[in-house]
């Protein structure tokens, strides 16, 4: 088994959080459009933004896309020319986010998915590093991933398109966030408000660890986890009426043979039903999936068992492409699209 | 008019033994080719003398960085009746394999990148490098082994887990991924400004004989869909700005190890060659240059076959 270097107490600041001194002075407001909020972001960040991607070398060489993964502010350049969804993986250490995200890159390495083709990827590094554990050639007697660290936080991306190239590509950004981030968002309102990448998520995925679920002397401490991160996201207006929630109980494969032991049900419609009470009316929307990214062979259980459905619900409907699907497009200038969009924004919540 | 067309490929996928093929079969005239040689330009050497080890079924060898050169052939098109000068730029794979691994290359082939007006890629299935997941291997191993055999799982195991587990480096990558990104620094680089693709799969005489021992009829979209899914579905989803036409291409037409013989007994060297594509002669080497020729945007036609 690989050696798992020690976790920091606390992670180091990156483009995903601010420092206290950084701290916005505004609180994230919600009901704020999407591309308000985007706009009001990436202004912030464009003063960092490395406007040369092209650097000359004493040698004569030029860079070409480092490939490994983006941050807010790089990724800039796919969220400018192309429509694209965010799609934040959240959850507690070892849950199986970046699992997830390896099984769908690896999903489409075989064939289209869901109906969907692998229009491209500007981080196929990142996906092929992330992979490797689960791979003949690491050698490993076992698949495993390795773990996300804080100084690994990053954005993949993937851009996809139907089958019958009926529309144009969509560009998905997948955040792969180290544990302790969500740990800390989980425990305190100013941590989460740090994590400001949270603000322009379309999807936040909840993932909720199924191995936990399965052992009663965890399920309960594993649920309340997520439970309290949710609810502090939330509280702390970092995540509202604007972004769709998907709440995952991943390894499902572990949970489906314990699925007749009553107790085991009798939770799950419990932890269900108090989540939709809880949150449904707070957020753009609420659903459930059972998913079994890198299932056990011996369950039965097919590889990215559901990511076909999850990937699919993220590429049809997010809370930008169904709000530009009722309100028809204009193209007015920038600043002004932003306060129409926010008027249009308050005067729906007001039916 | 000057067409360039861009060779990308890694290592062994065939690009300099087209080259030498085609100067053959253009010069020769044979068979008839949809273009033929118009007149001869520029610095022959190099072309010549690796026609001259096709000619006699010598392997031609790796191109180096250093021997890398860029090719013009006058070439008139006899549907057309339009003469090009066509310049091939003959970048080893080696290079292309820097580009993936080091995510960067030189300021002169971004000038052939910003110039190109197609892109011959080529890939070999020889040379085409899956990469397996553990599980896809265990399940494989399932069918093989007497799975109630204990012990026969238990030692795979412990053998398994003594070999050292590698950090993750570039080269372990498979050959579709790194094709992939090879095509995305191009259009990447060009701002995604359209071009066309004549997908070359070498050594086709060896699908061809794998896959009737299999009582199969392997085309070569079948090949494509199967042995490199992701680089497949990456051209069909780009078909629209990048239309593509796969080609099954054997220059050599045989194992050089093994079919020498029979190769050099051929009255016309150009009888060698196999080409599988649409509506093209069998030996027509000169086919994907014709169709990059009539697909660039230069002729303002765009088609996608297959």
């Amino acid at each position: 088994m690989r050696e798992r270097t020690k976790v920091a107490t606390e992670p180091p600041a990156s483009e995903y959080t601010t420092t206290p001194d950084e701290d916005m002075e505004d609180s994230p407001t919600e009901g704020e459009s999407p591309s308000t909020i985007v706009d009001s972001i990436i202004n912030e960040e464009q003063d960092h933004v490395d406007e040369t991607p092209k650097e000359k070398h004493s040698d004569d060489l030029i860079d070409l896309h480092e490939g490994s993964g983006f941050t807010p502010s790089s990724a800039y350049e796919i969220t400018s020319a192309n429509q694209s969804q965010l799609i934040m993986l959240a959850g507690a250490h070892r849950c199986g986010k970046t699992t997830l995200l390896a099984s769908i890159y690896e999903l489409f390495r075989d064939e289209p998915l869901a109906g969907y083709l692998f229009a491209g990827s500007l981080t196929l590094p990142g996906f092929e590093m992330r992979c490797h554990l689960a791979r003949i050639s690491s050698g490993m007697p076992r698949a495993d991933t390795e773990r996300t660290k804080p100084a690994d936080d990053t954005l993949l991306h993937l851009r996809v398109c139907r089958t019958d190239l009926g529309e144009s590509a969509l560009d998905l950004l997948f955040t792969d966030l180290a544990g302790e981030r969500f740990r800390m968002a989980k425990d305190s309102m100013d941590e989460c408000r740090r994590l400001k990448i949270l603000r322009r998520v379309d999807h936040f995925v909840l993932l909720i660890d199924g191995a936990k679920l399965a052992a009663p002397e965890y399920r309960h401490q594993a649920y309340l986890q997520e439970h309290s991160l949710l609810r502090s996201c939330l509280d702390a207006g970092m995540l509202g009426s604007h972004t769709y929630v998907d709440i995952l109980f991943t390894k499902w494969d572990l949970v489906m043979p314990l699925l007749e032991e009553e107790a085991l049900l009798k939770f799950l419609e419990t932890i269900e039903a108090q989540l939709t009470r809880n949150f449904e009316d707070r957020v753009g929307r609420l659903r459930f999936f059972r998913v079994a990214a890198r299932p056990n062979q011996k369950a039965g259980v097919p590889f990215g068992y559901n990511l076909d459905q999850l990937v699919s619900s993220w590429i049809e409907a997010g809370p930008v492409r169904r709000y530009y699907e009722v309100r028809q497009p204009v193209m007015p200038d920038s600043a002004e699209m932003r306060e129409i969009q926010h008027f249009m924004l308050i005067q729906s919540q007001n039916r | 008019m000057t067409h360039k067309q861009l060779l990308i490929g890694l290592p062994n996928t065939g690009k300099t033994t087209f080259l030498a093929a085609l100067w053959y079969v253009v010069d020769t005239k044979e068979i008839s080719p949809f273009l033929t040689l118009d007149r001869v330009e520029g610095d022959r050497e190099y072309i010549n003398e690796i026609r001259h080890k096709w000619v006699g079924c010598e392997p031609l060898g790796r191109t180096l960085p250093a021997d890398e050169q860029v090719v013009p052939m006058r070439l008139h098109d006899r549907d057309t009746g339009k003469s090009t000068t066509i310049v091939f730029p003959d970048i080893s794979g080696e290079s292309f394999r820097r580009q993936w691994e080091n995510r960067e290359w030189t300021y002169e082939y971004a000038t052939l990148v910003d110039e190109c007006d197609g892109i011959l890629l080529f890939l070999h299935p020889e040379a085409t490098k899956p990469s397996r997941r553990i599980d896809e291997a265990n399940e494989l191993l399932g069918e093989l082994i007497d799975i109630n055999t204990d012990n026969e799982l238990n030692k795979g195991k412990s053998d398994r887990s003594a070999i050292s587990d590698e950090q993750w480096d570039y080269s372990q990558a498979s050959t579709q991924v790194k094709t992939v990104d090879l095509l995305q620094f191009v259009c990447h680089h060009r701002l995604d400004s359209p071009f066309p693709i004549a997908v070359i799969i070498s050594a086709w005489d060896i699908v061809m004989k794998q896959s009737a021992a299999r009582g199969q009829n392997v085309t070569t979209d079948d090949w494509l869909e199967t042995q490199v899914p992701l680089l497949h579905q990456y051209l069909l989803a780009n078909s629209l700005t990048n239309p593509y036409c796969i080609f099954g291409v054997s220059a050599q037409g045989g194992d050089l190890d093994k079919d020498t013989t029979r190769l050099l007994e051929k009255a016309l060297p150009s009888e060698r060659i196999i080409v599988v594509g649409p509506d093209c002669a069998q030996n027509d080497l000169t086919a994907p240059v014709a169709w990059l020729l009539r697909n660039s945007h230069q002729s303002g036609e765009k088609t996608n076959e297959d």
